[in-house]
């Protein structure tokens, strides 16, 4: 919870800097850079984990299809919003929703790889749409963890969960299912945060 | 952007290497501050985009929908696999 409240502090906090005081800086080099830093640092915590031996060996090979379901799940129900919204491309919908719930690098991601094909107005509205859209998606996971679990069970919670089934839903994960799911949840999460910038990527390109 | 990947996995061979320096540790823990610089950047692009603001009611529009469906949709697909491809209790 915190984090997600410093995320929206410090997006109204840029919006209004950016609102009343429109400075004039060349911000695509310093968020290039920023991200550049982030990439190492996300790929470091994740590499030095001391739990990572353990947590890879508990698991079974048929675990690693669980992502597959949360993804390909979330990217075919997507995909009927490209009939809804007739500015959105099909890949542009992909690329929102695919981290399920990483808004951070979603956001930053989208923003950086289509400011070449799209401009940077469009490429800022649908970092902004990745934004809102993945920050939502991890409300409604915490909010609706219990019910999930008690309903449909462990593995329908975990994919609501999405990526945040590493961090921020892991302690509810565990608390209505059991510790036998660390594992699961945990890897789940990390397959579909390193995929995460391939795909956009992939989704991004003109 | 293969050099996005690049670095990420740079930063996974780093980390397996270098776990045990805690100094490094401590300076992988502020991946917040990072993610805060990066979101409140985003930010001021946005913010100085009068575009954007414009069509802040769309855009919200837009995020709602798209939420809804991929939850469910993750809600869906998670279950499936679950249930009838792992079927651990």
């Amino acid at each position: 919870m915190k984090g997600s409240l410093t995320v929206f502090v410090c997006f109204v906090a840029g919006c209004l800097i950016g609102v009343f005081i429109k400075p004039d800086f060349d911000f695509h080099r310093l968020s290039l850079i920023l991200l550049y830093l982030l990439m190492i640092q996300v790929g470091f915590s994740i590499g030095a984990n001391p739990m990572l031996p353990e947590i890879l060996k508990k698991i079974s090979v048929k675990d690693l299809l669980l992502p597959i379901g949360t993804v390909g799940g979330a990217l075919i129900f997507s995909a009927v919003a490209a009939l809804i919204f007739n500015e959105l491309k099909l890949s542009q919908i992909l690329a929102v929703n695919y981290s399920c719930g990483y808004y951070s690098m979603a956001s930053i991601l989208i923003n950086q790889l289509t400011v070449p094909s799209l401009g940077e107005i469009v490429a800022a509205e649908l970092a902004t749409i990745a934004l809102l859209t993945n920050v939502m998606r991890e409300l409604m996971a915490l909010i609706f963890a219990p019910f999930l679990s008690r309903r449909l069970g462990p593995y329908a919670m975990i994919g609501a969960a999405g990526v945040t089934s590493t961090d921020v839903c892991l302690p509810a994960i565990i608390r209505y299912n059991g510790d036998s799911f660390t594992g699961i949840a945990i890897i789940h999460g990390i397959l579909i945060d390193i995929s995460t910038p391939f795909f956009l990527t992939l989704f991004c390109q003109p | 952007m293969l050099e996005i990947i690049g670095l990420f996995i740079a930063g996974v061979l780093l980390g397996r290497l270098l776990k045990n320096i805690k100094f490094l540790g401590k300076l992988s823990g502020y991946v917040n501050v990072t993610v805060a610089m990066l979101i409140l950047v985003l930010g001021i692009s946005i913010g100085s985009n009068e575009n954007v603001i414009g069509e802040l009611k769309r855009v919200l529009f837009t995020s709602v929908v798209l939420s809804v469906l991929g939850i469910i949709g993750s809600v869906c697909g998670a279950w499936f696999i679950g249930k009838y491809l792992i079927n651990r209790k």
